[in-house]
């Protein structure tokens, strides 16, 4: 039951991004399009698993005194690879999301999980943190991308980042949203607004569970 | 004790990053070739204009002026530059090809938004091809009119030289570009044409052997203001020998149209064509200046006007 809750706590309870307002740089700025947040989603959840692993792992031979520069090391060198594959096997996605898979380096949600969770847990339980933690990134990327993406162009769809064919996509050619397109949520500006509407909706839901408690 | 913990942390890291070392080949070395493939797949069709069937790579370059964009290595063949310049109205953006035995063989415009007809020459087969067949450390002429356009390419051009001779270790002045023409000549037009009637004048002073004329130009003759304001009459100076009745000397008192375009009429090149032109007959050829047409109009209807008060 416990272990359940390792895993479930970063979908909502716990989001790194909509409640513990972290790796806010990407989130703000890739979200342009789902394409973009699954991609990165994607990447952060397999940085964020493995890293966990080795330094749950690693957890009782790393010296108290430089665990973070080794940790920093861990997570550079796999987002250093993640870099690199992605620009071998998907050139399209790897420019879209351009400077910021290096800057997965610092994104803070790997190393706060690698110093409060991996670091003092069992792999396992690293693992469903990694597993949770990152889906919450993921799944509150992705809300962002695709309300943003519609409300800014009418149309969302999702390209294989392998071959760039299309998977699917859902317009609205006509009508409301594609007349009334909201140019502005592609803006930084529109950014923040939409975090800002989710996180307190987010909030909303948290402090409702509380009360019926 | 102490000592050898502090040891035994540097130890420690110094594994682990080399572990991380290690990792780090094996991905870059997993993934190198398509990376450079990838780099490489959207230019490959431009490149493949200039050295076709050669295998590329993008390569390292030395530049201090900041508009090479990319160095593409042709194995075996020569270098291709991708270099973006400032033009007249927007970048422009071109490949250089040079060839490793330093002839500059391929030169391709790929964007470029400037003034059609003038900056546009850039992009035209003529300026092509004097630079095709140079050498890495020649010069290229400008294209009179269209300075700004080719100086900002010319730049462009210099700075793959640059980074070219020094791969090579070539060093020292090629040669200087060719001065272009100072006139062009267009197509021939009888001083009575039809096309001259409308560039209106009038004489405003005369003597026995001289004759100032006053006449509309390319900015006037529409009489409407469509060329622009900033225009004036021609005041054209046309000195005779009343006894041969011909024509000594031609001149411009006051140039009242483009400089830059319709200046290339008011060379004394041109306008010495006209010495010993009889001002009898008003059916004669003579010569325009191309790309300034309309000046040159304007200078045979002052020669008309001459020849209908002077003439027999």
């Amino acid at each position: 039951m416990k272990k359940l809750s390792i895993f479930t706590d970063g979908l909502i309870k716990e989001n790194p991004v909509l409640v513990q307002y972290l790796g806010m740089c990407s989130a703000l700025a890739i979200t342009i399009s789902l394409n973009n947040a699954l991609g990165m989603g994607v990447t952060v959840i397999l940085v964020l698993l493995i890293s966990n692993i080795v330094i749950s792992l690693l957890r009782k031979v790393i010296p108290d005194e430089i665990r973070i520069p080794v940790f920093i090391v861990v997570i550079a060198t796999l987002v250093k690879c993640a870099e690199l594959l992605l620009a071998a096997y998907t050139p399209s996605l790897s420019t879209a999301l351009g400077v910021f898979i290096p800057l997965i380096v610092v994104n803070c949600i790997i190393l706060g999980r690698a110093e409060a969770f991996a670091s003092k847990n069992s792999v396992g339980a690293s693992i469903l943190d990694a597993l949770g933690m990152g889906l919450g990134y993921t799944a509150a990327l992705t809300v962002m991308s695709v309300l943003r993406q519609f409300l800014s162009t009418g149309t969302i769809n999702l390209l294989n980042p392998f071959t760039n064919d299309l998977i699917f996509e859902f317009g609205v050619s006509e009508g409301f949203a594609a007349k009334y397109a909201i140019t502005i949520f592609k803006e930084p500006v529109g950014a923040f607004l939409m975090l800002a509407l989710i996180a307190a909706f987010v909030t909303w839901l948290k402090s409702r569970g509380k009360e019926k408690k | 004790m102490k000592k050898n913990r502090t040891f035994y942390l540097a130890g420690f890291l110094a594994v682990i990053s080399m572990v991380a070392g290690l990792l780090l080949w094996f991905v870059n070395d997993l993934t190198y070739d398509r990376i450079q493939e990838g780099k490489i797949a959207a230019e490959k069709s431009n490149l493949e204009k200039i050295f076709p069937g050669a295998s590329f790579a993008e390569v390292d370059f030395t530049d201090d002026t900041g508009l090479i964009e990319k160095v593409f290595e042709a194995k075996d063949t020569g270098y291709i530059y991708k270099i973006n310049v400032k033009g007249y109205k927007d970048t422009i953006t071109f490949m250089l090809g040079i060839k490793n035995s330093g002839e500059m063989t391929g030169y391709e415009v790929l964007s470029i938004s400037d003034t059609p007809g003038i900056g546009m020459q850039v992009a035209e087969d003529a300026f092509k091809n004097s630079i095709i067949g140079k050498a890495s450390n020649d010069g290229i002429a400008t294209i009179s009119g269209a300075t700004i356009s080719s100086s900002a390419v010319i730049n462009g051009i210099k700075a793959a030289q640059a980074d070219f001779n020094a791969r090579f270790g070539i060093s020292g002045e090629g040669k200087e570009p060719e001065p272009e023409p100072s006139v062009v000549l267009g197509a021939k037009v009888a001083i009575n044409d039809a096309s001259i009637d409308r560039y209106k004048g009038e004489i405003t002073e005369n003597t026995d052997t001289e004759y100032v004329v006053k006449v509309k130009g390319y900015g006037l003759v529409d009489d409407d203001g469509s060329h622009g304001l900033s225009y004036d009459y021609n005041i054209i100076r046309v000195t005779i020998d009343p006894e041969t009745n011909t024509i000594t000397a031609v001149a411009f008192d006051s140039f009242g149209d483009t400089s830059g375009i319709g200046s290339k009429a008011n060379v004394p090149e041109y306008l010495d064509l006209f010495k010993g032109l009889s001002l009898d007959d008003t059916s004669v050829e003579v010569d325009t200046v191309s790309g300034a047409t309309c000046t040159s109009k304007s200078i045979i209807s002052a020669i008309r006007i001459v020849m209908d008060a002077a003439g027999k």
